[in-house]
């Protein structure tokens, strides 16, 4: 395990102001990433899991706190890939991959080959001239995967990016991410809302409660090697996960 | 395509059936009314109220035939149509460009909303008196320092270019805005992400999102403007166009030329109108389809 921060929260505050009241969603919260680590976030529905990548993403201000890279110009080369509109409807799927090339300035051959041995490594090979909703839901998953990593990031922001695919598709994705990240070992934030996803994917699963959002578990699944200390970690996370929505109500 | 089964299927055969039957519902109708419009207008025998059907087609079948000595169908037709082009192109280009550069920046609309709401209600027409009064009879290659051209740009007065602009200009500057302003946040925020700035946000983020709704008013704006023309032509100071020869015809209670120009106004405006549309297929075939 890589243990060189990466990314450093510290007692961070932010929030929302919708006209009528102020919602706060992060209070004097800190939060170390470690380079090359997969990390999932894991909590129940508006806890802040998306704001809190929006944070990291520099998309959502903070009220306080410290928001700090130990690697230069790491936000701006991080990537995001959602759930739903995640490609430009307009642009065909090789173009969609060569959009973040293309404002690279790199040369429209080079453009193109990076592009192609892109989608091929995503498997979208033969659908380079199709549109996003000419395919299906893996698939555009796959092109917008394709689409952030061919800019090589140093960061890789993912909201839910395989919840509304079947569980076939979503275990294909989970390979290929895998597959990927065992390859370039991308500092990674991946939110989930399966607990089975993140035990699968996670170099680290973060457990966070509903607002303001804290820390609830912080584990290293691949330090739970038999089959019984995961069938507990599964167990603890579900009793967890559930307590939050017993709460909630 | 040609498929390698010579069988039809039968629910394709009903479909055909069904869509040889509709191609001849459309002529039904319009054939009725104009049976009965012949028979109602022979029994009237008042050509000058009424005219029967045959003899607006007589004049419908010569288009290019001097009519009262103002000019032909098709002389009268592509003045209106230039007219039209040409306030509708100068509404287009500002329309699209405003209402992106408005509908990207919040301050711009803090300061120019209140205008455009006072300005946008208020008929193109009631323009036309201010127009003549400021740009007199002057024609397009007059203000280029060309007195007479000798062509068809001649009937271009830059009066008329003005109230068509003014016509056209708000269902385009307004669509464009809208557009704009409902962009998809995730749209924005992942060109952000792979490295746009500004300036390309809003040419390869903001303009192709916002087409859709761009090329809806651009085809509000044509037909408006249509519209307004043929209102601007009957106003005085006009020799030329179909507005003109209607209203000039009426007078001289030559009622089968009033209708045939009617029928070549209303042709017309479905053409633009069909046009437009064919392209906002053609041009956004993604849209309504994102996911
Ligand atoms: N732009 C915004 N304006 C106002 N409130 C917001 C905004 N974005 C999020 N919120 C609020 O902040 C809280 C956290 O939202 P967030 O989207 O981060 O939750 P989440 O954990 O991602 O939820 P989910 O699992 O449903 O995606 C929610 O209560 C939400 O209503
Ligand atoms: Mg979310």
């Amino acid at each position: 395990m890589n243990n060189q921060n990466i990314i450093e929260l510290k007692n961070i505050s932010a929030g929302f102001d919708n006209g009528k009241q102020y919602l706060q969603v992060f209070d004097d919260f800190s939060l170390t990433l470690g380079k090359g680590d997969l990390n999932i976030i894991l909590g129940p529905t508006g806890c802040g899991k998306s704001t809190l990548l929006n944070i990291i993403a520099g998309i959502v201000p903070l009220q306080g706190g410290i928001l700090e890279f130990k690697e230069p110009n790491l936000q701006n080369n991080s990537r995001l890939v959602f759930q739903h509109y995640t490609l430009f409807p307009w642009l065909n799927i090789i173009k969609n991959v060569e959009f973040g090339l293309k404002i690279r300035k790199i040369e429209k051959i080079r453009r193109r080959e990076m592009a192609e041995e892109m989608l091929n490594s995503v498997g979208l090979a033969s659908f380079e001239k199709h549109f996003p909703h000419e395919l299906s839901g893996g698939m555009r998953q796959r092109a917008s995967i394709a689409q952030a990593l061919v800019t090589e990031p140093g960061l890789l922001l993912m909201d839910e990016p395989f919840g509304a695919l079947d569980d076939f598709t979503r275990m294909e994705l989970q390979d290929l991410l895998q597959k990927i990240h065992s390859k370039n070992n991308i500092t990674t934030i991946f939110i989930t809302h399966s607990i089975d996803e993140a035990i699968k994917l996670g170099d680290r699963i973060i457990l966070l409660s509903k607002q303001p959002a804290k820390i609830l578990e912080d584990i290293r699944p691949t330090e739970q090697q038999t089959a019984n200390e995961k069938e507990a970690l599964y167990s603890k996370l579900r009793q967890q996960l559930h307590q939050q929505f017993l709460i909630h109500k | 395509m040609i498929s390698p089964c010579c069988q039809t299927h039968p629910s394709r055969n009903k479909k055909r059936v069904i869509s040889v039957a509709k191609s001849g519902t459309f002529f039904i109708v319009p054939g009725v009314v104009v049976i009965i419009w012949q028979i109602t207008a022979v029994i009237f025998n008042q050509p000058w109220i009424f005219p029967t059907p045959l003899s607006v087609l007589t004049v419908l079948m010569h288009p290019l035939q001097d009519i009262l000595a103002s000019g032909s169908l098709i002389s009268n037709t592509l003045a209106s149509l230039l007219r039209v082009v040409i306030g509708f192109s100068v509404a287009a280009v500002t329309g699209v460009f405003f209402g992106l550069l408005v509908g990207s920046t919040a301050w711009l609309r803090a300061l120019f909303g209140p205008m455009i709401e006072i300005l946008r209600p208020l008929c193109p027409i009631a323009w036309m008196p201010f127009a003549i009064a400021v740009f007199k009879m002057r024609t397009l290659p007059q203000i280029f320092g060309v007195d007479y051209s000798g062509t068809i740009l001649d009937e271009v007065q830059i009066g008329m270019v003005f109230v068509l602009f003014w016509g056209a200009f708000f269902p385009i500057f307004t669509n464009t805005c809208d557009g704009i302003m409902g962009v998809r946040k995730n749209y924005i925020t992942l060109a952000e992400t792979l490295g746009a700035d500004k300036k390309t946000v809003v040419f390869r983020v903001f303009l192709p999102a916002a087409l859709p709704m761009i090329l809806t008013g651009l085809r509000l704006g044509l037909s408006l403007s249509w519209f307004v023309l043929i209102a601007a032509e009957m106003l005085p100071g006009t020799t030329s166009g179909l507005g003109y020869l209607l209203f000039y015809a009426s007078g001289l209670a030559e009622m089968n030329v009033v209708i045939a120009c009617m029928v070549i106004i209303s042709v017309v405006g479905a053409s633009l109108n069909g046009l437009t549309l064919l392209l906002l297929k053609k041009m956004v075939s993604w849209h309504g389809k994102e996911v």
